[in-house]
Parts: C-alpha cells; structure tokens; sequence
C-alpha cells in the first residue's frame, strides 16, 4: 500500500516555534497494517525532557499511561490503583508515525465539528472512539465516510452523517484517520494530547 | 459605479411616508413589558424586563407554571415570543413554528412545519442541510411584525412569512443556496434571527466553513420582493460601500477597501457571515450587525486584513448603504467571528453622554463605540485569560498581536498551542443584557483556551472549507469552562465574576426587579442579584440550556420563559468533557463531561411565583 501522494506542499519540519529540551526523534516510519490487513498506527515512546521555556510546564505531549493505557480509558479503580502505585504509571514522550498525524489532523479539521474533540461524541454524534472499540470494522468505516449516512440508511431521527466521497480533504485519508481514531480507541493516546509526528516516510524510488 | 447609483435610486423611490409608522408601532409594543415582540425583548439589544412582580425578595420561590414539549430533541437557542395572548415557540430543525394561546392553557393554535415531504421550500432536503450545518440543528428564534407576520429564517435560507393568526405561509423565499455546488454557489445556511425594520426584513447568512461570501440582504415585507443586498467583502458596489462616505475610524474607507486585503480571488469565497443579534437605532435609522471569520481557518492561504470580515456593520436600512466599519479582528487568525449582539445604550462614556454601542467579541475583547460615528472608545479585555493580543490601539483600533499565539507566524503545519481564548470566543452568540437599574452589562462568557494548527486544503463547493485542527481546554489555573460576569463598557472593568463548570452559553436577561437570569449547559435556569451576582434562584430544566431568557406577564402575573436543549456548538465541544493535557493523573477527570449531567432536549419552561 502507498503513502497518501495527495498530500502536496507539505512541509516537514517539527520547528515549534520556540526551543524546548528535546531528545533524539526516531526515524520515519513506513505506514502500518495490521494481520487483517487494515491500516492501523505506530507509536514510539521515549524518554527525555520536553519543556516549555515560556510557561516552564511540560509540553502538551506528554502521554501518561496507567498500567499501558491513557489515562482517561481506564476505570477509576485502575485509575486509582495507579495513583496509589507509581509504577503502574508511565510518563512519556510519543510520537506517532506520519500517517497517524495526518489522521489527527484531517478529523480535528472535518469530523470533529460533529463527533466531538478526540473522538469522544458530541450531543448528537456518536463517539468514533467507542464505534471502534464496539467492533466497526474498516469496511464499514470506510463505507460510511465515502456514502454517508441519513434516515434512509438507518440513522437516528434528525442525524446525517454526511457522505465524503467526494470531498478531496477526505477521501484520500480515511485510512489515516482509522489510524488516529484505532490509536484513541486502544487508548494509546491521552485526550487532548496531539503527540508530535515522526519524519514523513519517502518509499525508496 | 453604476451599480451603486442604481441601488441609491432604486432605494430612494422606498423612503415613502407610510414605512414609518409600521415602525412606531413596533417600537411601542417593545416599551409594553407584558410582550415580548422580538428576539432581544426590543432593538436596542438591552434584554432587559420592566417587570418587577418577580424580584429580589421572592425570586427564591418561582415555581415551574407551565412545560411545552417542541417535540425536537436538538440544540435550542433562541427563545419564544409573547404577542397579546399568543406565545410563539419555534424548534431546532425542522424548524417548526407553533402557536400557543395562553388564554387557553397553552393550546396549539397553530403548528407550521416548513419541511414538506423532507424538503425545505429551496427544494433541498433536510438531510442534506443538516449535513452542511456547522454547529448542530439550531435556530435563533422567528420575529413579528405589526402587520400580522410571523416570520421565520429557516436553516436551508428561506424566509417565510407566516399569518400570526393562521400560521399559513404569505409569502416564501430562498435568500441563498444550501446547495450542493450545482447552483455555483455553495452550502450557505440560515440560523441567525430574521431582523424586522420598517416595512422589511432582514437575514444574514451562515457557512463561513463552507467557503461562502455571506452577505445581508432586505426583503419587502409584504411581498418578499429582495430589495438590497450587501456582501461582507469583495468589490465595493457589491458590498455598497461608498468609498468616500463610508467611514473607518472616522476617516473614509477609500476605494477597493476590501478588495485590497485579499489575495487574488480570495475574497469570493472568503465567509464573513452574519448569524447572531443584531440592533437598530431608530433615530439613526442605523441597522448594527457583525460579520464573521474570513474562510479558511488557514491564514497562511490570505495573508491581508481580509476585510470586512470580522467588523462591526453599521447600514442604512432603506438601501442598505455603509455608514461606517470597525474591523475588531483584522486578518483572523483563529476564528474569532464578529458576529455577537449589538446592543445600544446612551451612557456616560469617559465623563461624556454618548450614543454609544457596546459589544462583546469573541476574540475576548469587549468594545464601546460611538454608534453615529463609529468612533473607538474603549475596547478591553473581558476574561483576564485573553493573551493573542495585549492590547487594542487606540490610535489604530488594532488589536496588538503577540507572536507567540499568532498561528500566521507560527505557520502552516505548526501547532500553536494555549492560545487564549479558544475558537468558540469569551463568548459566542449567548446574548448579554443591560440592566438599566445598575448601568451593568451581564454577560455570559466561556473560559476556554485552544491549541490550532493550520494547513492546505483544497475548496471543494458544497463542502466544510476548515483547514485548521484544535483543541480546546479549560484556561490555565481553573477548573470552570465559563463565568458569569457583570461588566462596566465606561471603565472597561468587570465588576463581579461566578464562575461556572461549563461555558455560559444561554443568553441573558435583566429585569427591573433586580434581578438577571440565565442558564446552564448542565441544565439549572439561574436568577442572580444584578448588583453583586450572588445566586437567588437555581431550578434544573429538563436539558442544558443554549436558549435565551424572556419574561411577559399575563393576567396580572409575571412569567419567565426559557428554552431548553442541550446542542450548539458548546455541545460538540464539552459533551464528552475537556481535559487539560498539561494535567496529571490527578486532575483526571476534574472537567467532567456534560453528558453525565443532561440529555437532548427540547422542552420550554415557563416560571412564575406560586
Ligand atoms: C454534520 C455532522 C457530521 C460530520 C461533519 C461527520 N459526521 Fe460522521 N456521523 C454523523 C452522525 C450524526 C452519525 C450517526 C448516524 C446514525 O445515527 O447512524 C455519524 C456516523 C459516522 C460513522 C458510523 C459510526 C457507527 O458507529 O456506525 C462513522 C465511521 C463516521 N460518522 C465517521 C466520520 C468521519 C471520519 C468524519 C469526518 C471526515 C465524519 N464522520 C464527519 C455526523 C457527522
């Protein structure tokens, strides 16, 4: 399967537009797929320093995981458990492959407006994070994107799902947003977190 | 040139005698405290009921009167209208229309539903309008007119005149295209109220996300004959916009004064709509409105003021002719639409009376200026977050931006994070009001910040036109998304602040008891003391409320109504709950989410006392 070449002018840099402590970034990462063949992410943990020199706070990519999964997906016991046992918790440095970002990215531009920030819902859009984690296949997600979904098709009263099919900022990315929403969806990225992107992988020519 | 003469004299054959007192009569409906005859209680914006039955000593035992189910269980905003013995609720969509008798315990007098066969009058489908809504189904309430007319703005840009006393249509119009591209013209969308001026009326459009050039446009209220129209940006005669007249900071605009801050053919598609409260001054005769972000949300693409996007609109209404522009957020950088009420007051300004008209952006800064010269006279921040800008110039009315929450600078593909306050603004279309007791504005403001990262994106007619992704979170130091705040527009200064756990997103209203209510996203109809903002009254409505406060009095007894229904855009954004990414395991959970504490909704309540 292809990188997306849709995706022109892109530029590469990780220039945050201020200095911050920074470790050594992993190198690119070829697009992902699963057994089934679907497109799934890759997240890279590491370790270092990250801080903002402005606020002195750490950056907002700081994955925390409790016994291996984000904070905001466990439940409050293990939620619990964790701040009782600090080494059930990891805090770190992510970075999620190209593909991966440009799925962040193309939802919290197209999709979020309806189905809420991080894949979480809205007040009348369901929650793509729970979708996966419910079963919705790649098919089916792909299916529903490109052909969208109203009354006809089965959606609740006064819902439409838009149909994408023909949209250019679109189309051309739903393997990338699966990615994203599976990464949310096996809770191996924090709400509200956007980690850092890994260099674009070039195919050899 | 040509274009812009015809206009003048086309208008100048409508300046007749007899427009006048359809007006006066409207006005003196307003002054009678037991209606509520348009969307913001009167032109001026104020919000505010001389009702007193209801005040500060027993407001602590309204009771719920009576309930009214819409049958719709989406966003609400807006409220109902009382004329006479009639009460007129409208929905979210389909935008339904009823009319309730309050003589006979609020029977359906009559019910209108513009949606026939699962299209709107335009002849697209519901579906399909649905689908191009930004923010949910929501619609900002119908408005009346002395002639009899009911007249509603629904969300596929039809205008309809409805019989007060039937509900049967006069007359119906498709102002604009929800269309699919097929017409050249894409998804423009209608939520913001239908403006009654004279014999006419007014809409603005929605879909700055959807590369539309949004614009005003005044219909004939007897026959729905279009009589002008006026563009937020692009040429001059488009926009009617007479360089010479027209002012800016009291100086004249000058030719191609939008023209100019566009790249190329930017402008055509460049957004600028106009969806929320508006104001008329009479005596002016001066119709106040504010247009919205430039499209995209990716400055890099326009770099330029992009004028007259996210300015301040003050129009002739009979030819819809500028008067004067103030452009609060020149070259928007993060979706700071300048859309919010008007609202005129004549107040001491600077030890000076002034004809003033004060506004609350959404970019966090609050703004009083003389409303007949368009004169800057204070603009200050309103939420202490607010850090894009240190500060507006008084000089130049420009807003003095800091580089480091600047995502132009920033760049393309740059993420530029704790940008305060967050797209949805300090405040979005929530209306404030003015208590004419104390001289205080109350406002309902969010307390939200954002990271936004800008990119390329193709414009594809019919489709969202964004390019630009965030996150919101609470602002650094709180746990609260909102605050309740009572606002001096003189000094510039807050005077008390509540704070609540979720952004104010209910419009407000003063009464002449003392006493301000307003609601919750969790749900709780509040009632305040004006004067110090302690919490008198608080009931949980059956869904979170985005509507806005009313009150009339029937029968010798005061009533407040408000609408609730949980939706907008502040049920995108908090249904699920925010988190702050810079938070540890600690704060898990702090920001909790809006769906454990209410459900879709779409029920009006009405209080009064037992
Ligand atoms: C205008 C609002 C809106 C937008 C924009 C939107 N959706 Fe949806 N979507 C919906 C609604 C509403 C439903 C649920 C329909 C129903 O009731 O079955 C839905 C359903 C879905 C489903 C099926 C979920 C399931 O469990 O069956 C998927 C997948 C989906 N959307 C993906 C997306 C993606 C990806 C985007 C962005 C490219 C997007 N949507 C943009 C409103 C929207």
């Amino acid at each position: 399967m292809n990188i997306n070449k849709n995706f022109l002018a892109f530029v590469i840099t990780l220039s945050l537009g201020f200095q911050v402590h920074s470790v050594p970034r992993p190198d690119a990462v070829e697009p992902a797929w699963d057994e089934n063949d679907n497109p799934t992410y890759v997240i890279k943990y590491g370790k270092g320093d990250r801080i903002d020199p402005s606020t002195n706070k750490p950056l907002n990519m700081i994955q925390i995981l409790c016994d291996g999964k984000a904070v905001d997906q466990v439940s409050e016991e293990k939620l619990d458990a964790c701040r009782d046992d600090a080494s059930l918790v990891e805090e770190q440095y992510g970075w999620m492959d190209f593909s991966t970002y440009k799925g962040w990215r193309a939802y919290h531009a197209e999709c979020h407006v309806c189905h809420g920030p991080d894949a979480m819902g809205s007040t009348y859009a369901p929650s793509l994070m729970v979708s996966l984690q419910q079963g919705l296949s790649f098919d089916d997600f792909y299916a529903v994107i490109m052909n969208g979904r109203g009354e006809a098709e089965g959606a609740v009263a006064g819902n439409v799902m838009p149909a994408f099919g023909a949209n250019t900022n679109v189309a051309p990315h739903v393997e990338d947003m699966y990615r994203y929403v599976k990464a949310r969806a096996d809770g191996k990225i924090r709400r509200g977190v956007r980690l850092p992107k890994l260099p674009k992988f070039k195919e050899a020519e | 040139m040509s274009i812009l003469k015809k206009t003048l004299i086309a208008s100048a054959a409508l300046a007749l005698p007899g427009l006048v007192s359809a007006n006066a009569k409207l006005e003196k409906m307003m002054k009678d405290p037991s209606q509520w005859v348009q969307q913001s209680g009167d032109y001026a914006g104020h919000r505010y009921s001389e009702l007193d039955q209801i005040n500060k000593s027993n407001v602590g035992s309204l009771k719920v009167a009576w309930t009214f189910s819409t049958g719709v269980l989406r966003g609400h905003e807006g409220g109902p209208l009382v004329i006479g013995d009639v009460m007129y609720v409208h929905t979210a969509i389909p935008n339904i229309v009823y009319a309730l008798d309050l003589n006979d315990n609020q029977r359906i007098m009559w019910k209108y539903n513009p949606v026939k066969g699962g299209k709107y009058p335009g002849g697209e489908t519901m579906d399909r309008v649905i689908s191009v809504m930004c923010c949910d189904n929501v619609n900002r309430g119908v408005n009346y007119h002395p002639n009899g007319t009911i007249v509603l703005h629904a969300a596929d840009t039809s205008v309809i005149a409805l019989d007060a006393k039937t509900g049967k249509e006069k007359w119906v119009t498709t102002n604009l295209h929800s269309g699919t591209g097929k017409y050249g013209v894409s998804a423009s969308t209608g939520s913001g109220q239908p403006f009654i001026i004279k014999d006419m009326v007014g809409v603005g459009c929605s879909g700055a996300e959807f590369g539309v050039r949004c614009n005003w446009t005044q219909y004939d209220i007897k026959t729905g004959k279009r009589l002008w129209r006026a563009y937020s940006m692009g040429p001059d005669a488009d926009m009617l916009v007479d360089p010479s007249k027209t002012t800016s900071m009291l100086k004249p605009v000058g030719k191609d004064s939008s023209l100019k801050t566009w790249p190329g053919d930017a402008w055509k598609i460049g957004g600028g709509s106009i969806w929320g409260f508006y104001g008329y001054d009479s005596k002016l005769n001066t119709l106040y409105y504010g247009t919205g972000n430039p499209s995209t949300w990716n400055p890099v693409v326009r770099p330029g003021d992009n004028k007259w996007s996210m300015t301040i609109n003050a129009r002739n209404p009979d030819n819809g002719m500028a008067k004067w522009l103030y452009q609060m957020t020149p070259y928007d950088e993060w979706d700071y639409d300048g859309v919010n009420e008007m609202i005129l007051v004549d107040m001491k300004v600077k030890g000076k009376n002034r004809k003033a008209l004060v506004h609350f952006d959404r970019n966090g800064f609050a703004y009083t200026m003389d409303r007949a010269s368009g004169e800057l006279l204070v603009a200050e921040k309103y939420d202490p977050a607010v850090n894009w800008a240190t500060h507006v110039d008084m000089k130049t009315g420009r807003p003095q931006v800091v580089d480091r929450y600047s995502t132009a600078h920033q760049g393309e593909d740059v993420n530029t994070t704790n940008i305060c306050p967050a797209a949805l603004g300090t405040k979005d279309q929530q209306p404030a009001a003015y208590d004419r007791l104390s001289g205080l504005f109350m406002v309902p403001t969010n307390h939200v910040c954002m990271d936004y990262e800008p990119f390329k994106v193709d414009y594809v007619a019919g489709n969202a036109y964004v390019g630009a992704t965030l996150s919101m979170y609470p602002a650094p130091g709180g746990t609260h998304l909102g605050n309740f705040i009572a606002w001096d527009a003189d000094k510039g200064k807050i005077v008390w602040s509540n704070p609540e756990p979720f952004s104010v997103w209910s419009g407000a209203m003063a009464t002449a008891g003392g006493i301000t209510f307003y609601g919750t996203l969790e749900g709780y109809a509040k009632a305040v003391d004006s004067k110090t903002g302690k919490e008198l009254f608080s009931f949980k409505t059956p869904s979170g409320i985005i509507g806005n406060f009313m009150a009339y009095e029937h029968k010798g007894k005061q009533y407040v109504g408000i609408l609730s229904g949980v939706g907008g855009w502040a049920g995108i954004g908090l249904a699920a709950g925010l988190t702050d990414p810079t938070a540890g395991l600690g704060a898990v959970g702090a920001y909790s989410a809006l769906h454990n504490h209410t459900n879709l909704g779409g029920v009006l309540t009405v209080f009064a006392l037992p």
